[in-house]
């Protein structure tokens, strides 16, 4: 798979990242602070300056229009829009940002998720916070853009058949060259990522494929840290040997999924 | 089909821009007329565009970089696109309220004194005057959007230029030295604008 995001020593507040993102790759952006997620995906999306450490092939995302035609960014707690009715929509979105829009896709997926039943109509079209969750998305599929970079993916949905609708269809990497999702859930997202970038407690920022976590109630002696708070959280990069030295220190551990992470903090 | 048609020619911008402005003329056309019936200042049209384009400006500017600009970025539009859309919508801006002020002179001269000319009558620094406060105006707000001034703040401050704004043309001559320092801040400002607005954080 070739890299098509290239990340050198970007610093964000205490944290320093370097990464690749590859094509046909889902990634996870996890963090307990939801503003480091919002700070990140806003550099990844070229709209914040990364002083030259983020790059597109080979040149810098920074306002760089080739990216921008390519890439859509879009947070699901924001109102973009304010109908259904799709020929006001893509006469808007073509006056205004010049982009195209696939009627035909939006009105299939707002049937499919039946977005008119969570919608109020008055003068204007008042969306549930779950239907303002799907139109965003029928919007998002209907721009067909190859990169995607989308925070709280999932927010304001509670149903396991909408979640399920959302995240298969978000992650799917035969549509999308690259996904980037600012996690709100984790577990929400289950098996369906390749990779998450997590931005720990420790001032730290792993970009991890790792399925596993180890959780203690003390801190451990790793370099691989998370999360501390009435659990610690570390990456399980142990060997097994390390597995059992733990117990044999009387170090009482569990291993459990990393999208279950927020379980635990 | 026909319907349709038509609906979609009447919603495009620049027709719409066009029988605004056609409007406009008639409009002051009839006005001059009204105007010397009552004795009303001959300037009051004058005023009244470019205070209102000016105000407009200011408006516009603030709620492009506060409100609109992270928008535009998500939806792929780059700054330096964002930037430059503006600064033409502000020279269009002016041109049109300055061919609306010339148009305006004409026709009051024409119609009244049967000449052809804005000079005698009208005051040329004035009419110079006011665009440059427009172009400043717009600036201003634009900076403000980028500091991301409350809103509050933003509309008492509002009223404060429109009665300050009134006050200099009723109680103060213009001078062309004024004219020239306006015009002289105010394309400095739009270009230190153009480099804030490329660096700032949203």
């Amino acid at each position: 798979m070739t890299t098509y995001l290239q990340i050198n020593n970007l610093r964000i507040g205490n944290y320093q990242i370097t990464a690749d993102f590859l094509k046909r790759e889902v990634v996870g952006v996890f963090s307990r602070d939801p503003q480091v997620r919002l700070e990140v995906l806003k550099i990844f999306a070229g709209i914040n300056r990364n002083l030259n450490t983020c790059l597109y092939d080979g040149n810098d995302i920074f306002d760089n229009p080739e990216y921008f035609r390519a890439r859509i960014f879009l947070d699901y707690s924001h109102n973009y829009l304010s109908t259904l009715r799709t020929a006001i929509i893509e006469q808007s979105l073509q006056s205004k940002y010049n982009l195209r829009f696939n009627k035909e896709k939006f009105v299939r997926i707002a049937q499919e998720l039946n977005v008119r039943g969570e919608t109020e109509i008055t003068h204007t079209y008042k969306f549930t916070p779950a239907g303002n969750t799907f139109v965003n998305y029928a919007l998002t599929a209907a721009l067909e853009k190859a990169y995607l970079i989308i925070n709280n993916p999932t927010i304001n949905l509670s149903l396991d058949v909408d979640i399920k609708y959302i995240v298969k269809a978000i992650t799917d990497t035969q549509t999308y060259e690259s996904v980037l999702l600012g996690l709100d859930s984790l577990r929400n997202f289950r098996d369906k990522l390749n990779k998450i970038l997590i931005f720990t407690d420790y001032e730290q920022v792993f970009l991890t494929s790792c399925p596993t976590v180890v959780v203690t109630k003390q801190e451990l002696p790793t370099e691989y840290k998370l999360f501390k708070g009435k659990n610690y959280l570390s990456l399980n990069l142990f060997s097994k040997e390390e597995l059992k030295a733990l117990k044999k220190n009387k170090i009482e551990y569990v291993i459990i999924p990393i999208f279950d992470m927020e379980d635990y903090l | 089909m026909k319907n349709e048609k038509l609906t979609n020619f009447l919603n495009k911008d620049v027709v719409k821009l066009i029988m605004v402005i056609f409007c406009i003329l008639v409009l002051i056309f009839v006005s001059i007329v009204l105007f010397e019936d009552i004795d009303l200042d001959k300037r009051i049209i004058i005023y009244n565009i470019f205070g209102i384009l000016a105000l407009a400006g200011f408006l516009y500017s603030y709620s492009l970089t506060k409100k609109n600009t992270p928008l535009k970025l998500s939806m792929g539009i780059t700054r330096k696109t964002i930037y430059f859309n503006y600064l033409k919508n502000t020279i269009i801006s002016l041109f049109i309220s300055l061919f609306i002020a010339v148009y305006y002179m004409l026709i009051y001269n024409l119609v009244l004194y049967g000449k052809f000319s804005i000079l005698e009558v009208f005051d040329i620094r004035e009419v110079v005057f006011l665009p440059m406060v427009y172009l400043v105006l717009s600036a201003l707000g634009f900076f403000l959007g980028i500091y991301k001034l409350q809103s509050k703040i933003f509309y008492i401050l509002s009223v404060l230029i429109t009665v300050g704004l009134v006050l200099v043309i009723i109680y103060f001559s213009v001078a062309y030295w004024l004219t020239l320092v306006l015009f002289a801040f105010g394309v400095l400002f739009e270009v230190i604008n153009y480099f804030l607005f490329k660096r700032y954080n949203l």
